[in-house]
């Protein structure tokens, strides 16, 4: 079969040289007239749409419509990572991020937030003997020294008299002017709970 | 109406009604349920559609909520319409097979019933001959067949609406026309290689 033939024959047509389709074009012919034959009736909605004049459906406020969508979308997403920020940033502060995370937040934020002696990014510095000539003492650290005072403690967090954290704005008065800073004077924290603030 | 053929007079005829039912005329879109109905009907229920006249009124009401954006000539428009037909019939036939539901026959319900006994008539005649003809064909084979004489699209207009190559319903039809040749009981014609086995 040609593709002519093919053509006329779905026409509902008989190609003159192939009386042998004859059969097959009447088929086709009297398939498509029965199915085009019959009219169906509309549904209520539809004859409403039918007998309305009112304009159809803009699809164009639709598309003007959908930005206005995105705007709601991308503001909720900001304000849901300044969210998720702000507990990371709060979580960080206090110390409560698991240690990676904590690590990377304490290198990101090194001023912002102080660190604290329990972190494993600072290692707990060994207090020495007020022997030790070669530290400097900071400004705040030439008080009078008192050699009855109880040795300072190794443990940063040491409830020690005298560097219970409590002895701000009274001078450090831990024996032998050393209050186990280290060279660390200018921090935000000289390892005996004075918090920068030891002067006298 | 006369909009069918897709040039010259026809085309304008087309063309005018289309902006007329684009800016909601009750007259145009009348026209064009008037025009088109009995093609997307006799298709649908060709192919096998449980509720053909429901689903045409769907497809027109479907059209008519998207027409405004619709841009092209007579015969983009016949391809537009039937692959919205073609979309509701596919979700008709996929969601009735996934409920697996044999609905009793009832002749009360049966749409194809109808008032006058001529046109009655008519109907049992395309049952029995001829919208029976192409039951035995495969569902590919029947989509385009039906398209190409109910719906009376092109082979890339059918294409289109299928989602497939041309050359793909090009082979479909030729499949289906021997299929046909064969079930009427017609010898085989002698100048072409038979495609059944393909």
């Amino acid at each position: 079969m040609s593709a002519d033939d093919e053509a006329m024959l779905l026409r509902g047509q008989t190609p003159d040289s192939r009386p042998e389709l004859q059969m097959l074009g009447q088929s086709l012919a009297e398939f498509r007239g029965a199915a085009l034959g019959l009219a169906p009736r509309a549904s209520a909605a539809l004859a409403d749409r039918l007998a309305s004049n009112e304009p159809l459906p803009d699809s164009k406020a639709l598309a003007i419509a959908a930005p206005a969508r995105r705007r709601v979308i991308v503001g909720r997403v900001a304000a849901a990572s300044i969210a998720a920020a702000m507990i990371v940033s709060a979580l960080g502060s206090a110390n409560v991020l698991p240690p990676a995370a904590q690590v990377v937040f304490d290198q990101v934020v090194p001023t912002a937030v102080p660190t604290d002696h329990n972190s494993p990014a600072v290692p707990a510095v060994p207090l020495q003997p007020t022997s030790d000539s070669n530290i400097k003492n900071t400004p705040g650290d030439d008080a009078p020294t008192d050699p009855q005072a109880p040795a300072p403690s190794s443990s940063p967090d040491s409830t020690a008299p005298g560097n219970s954290g409590d002895n701000r704005g009274k001078g450090n008065n831990n024996g032998g002017g050393n209050n186990g800073n280290h060279g660390h004077s200018g921090g935000p924290d000289n390892g005996n709970g004075n918090k920068g603030k030891n002067n006298n | 109406m006369g909009v069918r053929g897709g040039a010259g007079a026809g085309e304008s005829s087309f063309a005018s009604t289309l902006a007329a039912a684009q800016a909601g005329a009750s007259w145009a879109t009348t026209a064009i349920w008037a025009q088109y109905s009995p093609a997307v009907f006799g298709f649908l229920r060709a192919r096998g559609s449980a509720e053909p006249e429901d689903l045409t009124s769907e497809v027109f009401l479907t059209l008519f909520s998207t027409l405004r954006s619709f841009t092209g000539g007579e015969p983009e428009f016949r391809s537009y319409l039937f692959s919205l037909a073609y979309r509701r019939l596919v979700d008709e036939l996929r969601r009735r097979s996934r409920r697996g539901v044999h609905d009793e026959f009832r002749p009360e319900l049966d749409p194809r019933r109808t008032e006058s006994p001529e046109r009655d008539a008519e109907s049992r005649l395309a049952d029995r001959d001829t919208l029976a003809l192409l039951d035995s064909l495969p569902d590919d084979q029947r989509n385009v067949m039906v398209l190409r004489i109910i719906a009376d699209l092109t082979i890339e207009q059918i294409a289109e609406v299928l989602g497939k190559r041309p050359g793909a319903i090009k082979a479909l039809q030729r499949r289906a026309l021997e299929r046909l040749r064969k079930q009427l009981g017609l010898p085989r014609t002698p100048d072409e290689p038979s495609n059944d086995s393909e």
